[in-house]
């Protein structure tokens, strides 16, 4: 469902160059959870983005369900994202002058999903939130703005999560309780993910653990 | 030096920030201290001014002799004297072989004029050149020789002795004040005005004793000592100081100082709001630094002085640039004021300004860096009180600062007071009805969804903003409207305008002077009987006793000046189109009560009403050549000051002093006839006639109208462009703290241009509907200014609004559109592993 093939990627500053992947190669399987470890720089966080087809690859291709990024217009290709990716970062990123329940409606907007506040009501109530509807993201704690965060990447079914460090920011106990609801809708759904993580505990959850080191993944 | 190091990291590695920063708080301080620095040079210039128009530090006159006693008395209630002079004036008969006029002789007296003095066509002057005129010698003005015929050197014939006219007098600094005014003047020596023998005939003269003190005082320190002197000298005799010459133009002058001092007071206050937008600003770009040194072991002191430094050293670079500007331009600005104040402007570089606009500034830094940087030190979020809260001795020093740089006394502190009180009750309103509109949910429109959050949620951008720009056009709105209302007013009554006032004019002269001036096509208009009298009961209340009992020292001066004077009384039966009766009714018909039993009917004007303290239906008693006249006012009238025929302020009923000797007023028209033969004729064939050409007056009145309302303008000008400047900052900030909520909003795949488009509503909304507001408001105010001060004449003035209406707003989304594209092109993967 997922493929990335001979992907080449390199960051050009000034006269150098680094190189994050010479020649990645990566298969995911619908529904199939994936973690991604690696050492701090090692390009966890470029591999995301070149997923989720924000930054191009220099060289090879990727697919989503049979769709090629490189077939897809700039403007087609942030459509597809919208339509397919759910994303959650390390910091929430939550949109900070929205409250919970608008933050959620967000994407159902955008991808025009039908009854899009209903769905965000129920969405956030399975997360634990249903009281806090209209709370603004400075009013809730970091566990409770991630829940809200994870609500936000799943309103839209997307076929494939992509999660940077979910519980990177937060303390064990609330981390271990938000990745629970996360692990729990995702299978629900029959969502893939792919995770990056630096917690082992965190990574046994999935199916799959993948080491990224120099430019590859074993 | 590590704190000094590190201000200069911070400034070298923040160039653009510290441009805006200098830039815009040059502006801001640039106007007020423009307007502070020249004000002590245009004060002394005024002082001097004023005291050139009396000559003299305090002036003693009298229509009569003044007594060896007298002059003793007097001399032993004033402080220590420098120089003394005794004057004499008088009026006489001037001929000519062809002409004969009435002429004002005045007797030259050494080194006075103290202040200012003669200067002469030949451009000697007096008395700090020219000695004093030969025993057989006359000084003369332009008009004697034009209205007698005559040229210098041409012999004068003045009482019984003959003269020869030595010098020409170009100008006169006491022209303004003498108590025959318009009259042609003559200077004599005492010889001569002794063998002329003219005093001996008991013709009116004026007697003025000229004091100038030892001490320098100044103006109002004289009028204090004038006030007491007045309270215990014979009431026959007038005491005058130099405030009492502080005529229309010193008034307009004084009302700009302080109308600019305000409008410069908001532009500081916008740069101010500007200013800790921006540093605030600044210092959460560095949030990271600040923590990251702390952590290193910086100490917070030695931290909050680094910042402190930065700020102090922004805003002294940004003084030392305003300063050296206004040392750099003074030179060319101080003749541009002269020009414009048309007297005497001696420039004064004052170097206390510099050292107090220093300490101000450094509170400033103080007392803005202090609340701004503690903060985040503390690294915890502070609750809005607790922020409005460290804010207080901004605020106050705000305060003082606006009592100290306006002119009139408290106009500045109540004026920022009531800005203040302004403001907050703005942002109340405001915070609860933007409470009022949020709602959960999303419309149906996402752009419009999202702008509208933002303006809800961030009240206090959404409400500085909007209130920056609100001030802003009412201020832009304002100022242009009242100033073309201004001379609306004055241009509409130009043709109504006279070029002529008649004056002294007896009675059986009106029929055959209006058949004069109507055949040489002009009108003889506004004509008016003039009856001197003096009010000596208030209600059955002796008038003198009245003034010193009742009310205020202030009315108390004024009252006992007014029973010191006689009153001029006109009868009429009509209102003229000038005037309203806003309390009472109409005379009731012509005065019918043969033997005086029942009161006259007496109209009063508003002001002066006011000022000697009576009201709708109180009783006067006039004495009117001893005959004492009971009357009661039946109503209070306003009369529009734009027209500019003669008017009274107290008004008679027909049919009372109808057979009383009086001397008539009147006025002609302007038009189009040779006003110099006109002046000459009416001169050859009623001699005794004073006949005053106007033109100038008013012409001189308008261009300095003009003159101020180009000032305003431009000033308004200035302070919108501060107020834009400051828009430009805000917005700046409110699209740093929105970076990263585009970038969540892209990558969620909200589109660019339903971002852009939010934003360009969100801040088109709130531009917009503030200058709608401005707009109203300004020309509310411009109409209910205009309405109180120039009854009326209000010039609405469609295309100027129309103009801001669509400027402000388009100049808003232009500057939202810069800032969302630069923006939104970044690449929205840096959310990634933060
Ligand atoms: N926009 C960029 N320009 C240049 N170098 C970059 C950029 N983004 C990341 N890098 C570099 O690429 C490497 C991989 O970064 P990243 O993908 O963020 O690693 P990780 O998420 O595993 O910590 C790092 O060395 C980083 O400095
Ligand atoms: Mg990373």
């Amino acid at each position: 469902m997922l493929e990335l093939k001979s992907l080449k990627k390199a960051y050009h500053q000034g006269s150098q160059s680094i190189e994050i992947f010479e020649n990645l190669n990566f298969h995911v399987k619908r529904g199939e959870r994936v973690a991604i470890m690696g050492k701090s720089g090692s390009g966890k966080s470029t591999l995301l983005s070149l997923i989720s087809g924000i930054i191009k690859p220099d060289e090879g291709d990727i697919f989503l369900n049979a769709t090629a990024y490189k077939d897809l217009k700039e403007s087609a290709l942030n459509d597809f994202r919208a339509t397919n990716i759910g994303f959650i970062f390390q910091n929430f990123h939550l949109v900070s002058y929205l409250n919970a329940l608008e933050n959620v409606m967000l994407p159902a907007k955008v991808c025009k999903v039908s009854n899009p506040k209903e769905k965000a009501i129920e969405l956030l109530k399975s997360v634990g939130l249903g009281h806090r509807l209209d709370h603004l993201p400075s009013e809730l704690s970091g566990g409770e703005k991630q829940r809200v965060a994870i609500a936000r990447a799943l309103i839209h079914n997307p076929k494939i999560i992509l999660a940077d460090e979910p519980s990177g920011n937060l303390d064990e106990e609330t981390g271990n309780a938000v990745m629970d609801i996360l692990f729990e809708l995702i299978k629900k759904n029959n969502t893939t993910l792919i995770l990056v993580t630096h917690s082992q505990e965190v990574a046994n959850r999935c199916e799959k653990t993948y080491e990224l080191v120099s430019g590859s993944l074993t | 030096m590590l704190i000094v190091e590190l201000v200069f990291k911070a400034l070298a590695r923040s160039k653009s920030f510290s441009l805006l920063f200098i830039f815009n708080f040059s502006l801001a301080i640039a106007a007020l201290a423009y307007l502070q620095f020249f004000k002590v040079s245009i004060d002394s210039s005024l002082e001097t001014q004023a005291k050139s128009l009396l000559g003299s530090d305090l002036v003693v006159s009298s229509r009569f002799p003044i007594s060896t006693e007298q002059e003793e008395d007097i001399k032993s209630k004033l402080p220590e004297i420098k120089s003394f002079t005794q004057g004499v004036s008088t009026v006489s008969m001037i001929a000519s072989k062809t002409r004969a006029r009435l002429m004002q002789i005045v007797k030259v007296n050494e080194g006075f004029p103290y202040y200012g003095g003669l200067v002469f066509k030949d451009k000697s002057i007096y008395p700090k050149g020219e000695g004093l005129p030969k025993a057989n010698e006359v000084w003369v003005y332009q008009e004697v020789l034009d209205l007698l015929n005559l040229k210098l050197g041409d012999p004068l014939k003045i009482g019984k002795e003959n003269f020869v006219i030595k010098k020409v007098i170009k100008d006169d600094t006491l022209k303004t004040i003498s108590f025959s005014g318009f009259m042609p003047k003559i200077y004599i020596s005492e010889e001569g005005l002794k063998k002329s023998e003219l005093l001996q005939f008991g013709s009116t003269a004026s007697y003025k004793l000229n004091y100038l003190f030892k001490e320098n005082l100044d103006n109002d320190r004289l009028e204090e000592i004038e006030n007491k002197l007045k309270e215990s000298i014979d009431q026959s005799m007038r005491v005058l100081s130099p405030n009492d010459g502080r005529d229309r133009l010193l008034r307009v002058l004084n009302f700009v100082t302080n109308f600019l001092s305000l409008v410069s007071l908001v532009s500081f206050f916008l740069g101010l709001v500007g200013l800790i937008y921006l540093y605030s600003g600044f210092l959460r770009k560095h949030q990271k630094d600040i923590t990251v040194l702390n952590d290193l072991g910086l100490s917070k002191r030695n931290l909050t002085l680094t910042y402190l430094l930065h700020l102090f050293i922004l805003i002294s670079i940004s003084s030392i640039i305003v300063f050296s500007l206004i040392v750099f331009t003074a030179q060319f600005i101080a003749p541009m004021i002269q020009k414009l104040v048309d007297f005497d402007f001696h420039f004064l570089l004052d170097y206390n300004f510099f050292m107090q606009s220093s300490l101000v500034l450094l509170a400033l830094s103080l007392t803005i860096g202090l609340p701004l940087i503690l903060p985040l030190l503390q690294r915890e979020k502070q609750n809005f009180f607790k922020t409005v809260l460290s804010f207080i001795p901004f605020i106050i020093l705000l305060l003082l600062l606006s009592h100290f740089v306006s002119p009139a006394k408290n106009v500045g502190f109540f004026f920022a007071v009531a800005m203040l009180i302004l403001i907050i009750l703005f942002f109340g309103i405001g915070a609860f009805l933007l409470k009022k509109f949020d709602f959960s949910g999303h419309l149906e429109n996402l752009s419009l969804s999202l702008a509208l959050k933002n303006i809800v949620r961030q009240k206090k951008t959404s409400l500085t903003l909007f209130t920056a720009i609100l001030l802003c056009t009412t201020l832009f709105s304002l100022i242009p409207q009242i100033g073309s209302s201004l001379s609306n007013a004055l241009t509409l009554s130009v043709d109504d305008r006279p070029r002529f006032f008649v004056i002294d004019a007896k009675e059986e002269q009106i029929k055959d002077l209006s058949v004069q001036v109507s055949n040489m096509g002009a009108k003889l208009e506004n004509i008016a009987p003039m009856i001197r009298g003096r009010i000596v009961k208030v209600n059955d209340v002796d008038f003198k006793k009245l003034s010193k009992n009742n009310g205020d020292d202030k009315a108390k001066t004024e009252r006992n000046e007014l029973s010191n004077r006689s009153v001029n009384l006109s009868y009429r039966n009509e209102l003229k189109k000038s005037e309203e009766i806003i309390e009472g009714r109409a005379f009731s018909g012509v005065y019918d009560s043969k033997d005086f039993s029942k009161p006259i009917e007496v109209s009063v004007e508003k002001r002066y009403a006011k000022r000697i303290g009576v009201n709708l239906g109180d009783r006067l008693v006039f004495d009117v050549l001893g005959l004492k006249l009971e009357a009661i006012i039946v109503n209070i009238r306003t009369v529009k000051w734009t027209e500019f025929a003669p008017n009274f302020f107290l008004l008679l009923q027909e049919g009372v002093l109808d057979d009383a000797p009086k001397t008539v007023l009147a006025t002609i028209s302007s038009g189009d006839y040779d006003a110099q033969q006109m002046l000459l004729t009416l001169s050859d064939l009623f001699p005794s006639l004073t006949v005053v050409d106007v033109k100038n007056l008013f012409e001189s009145f308008l261009g300095l109208v003009n003159d101020v309302t180009a000032i305003t303008d431009k000033m308004s000008l200035y302070s919108i462009i501060i107020g834009l400047l400051m828009s430009f900052i805000i917005i700046q900030y409110q699209m740093n703290l929105q970076k990263n909520n585009i970038l969540r909003l892209k990558m969620i795949g909200v589109k660019n241009k339903t971002i852009r488009n939010s934003f360009l509503i969100e801040f088109g909304l709130i531009s917009l509907s503030a200058s709608t507001l401005g707009i109203v408001l300004g020309s509310i105010g411009s109409y209910v200014i205009s309405a109180l001060l120039f009854n009326s004449y209000w010039d609405f003035r469609p295309d100027v609004l129309l103009l801001y209406f669509f400027f402000i707003p388009i100049l808003t989304l232009l500057i939202v559109s810069f800032f969302t594209s630069k923006i939104i092109h970044q690449k929205e993967n840096v959310l990634f592993g933060e």
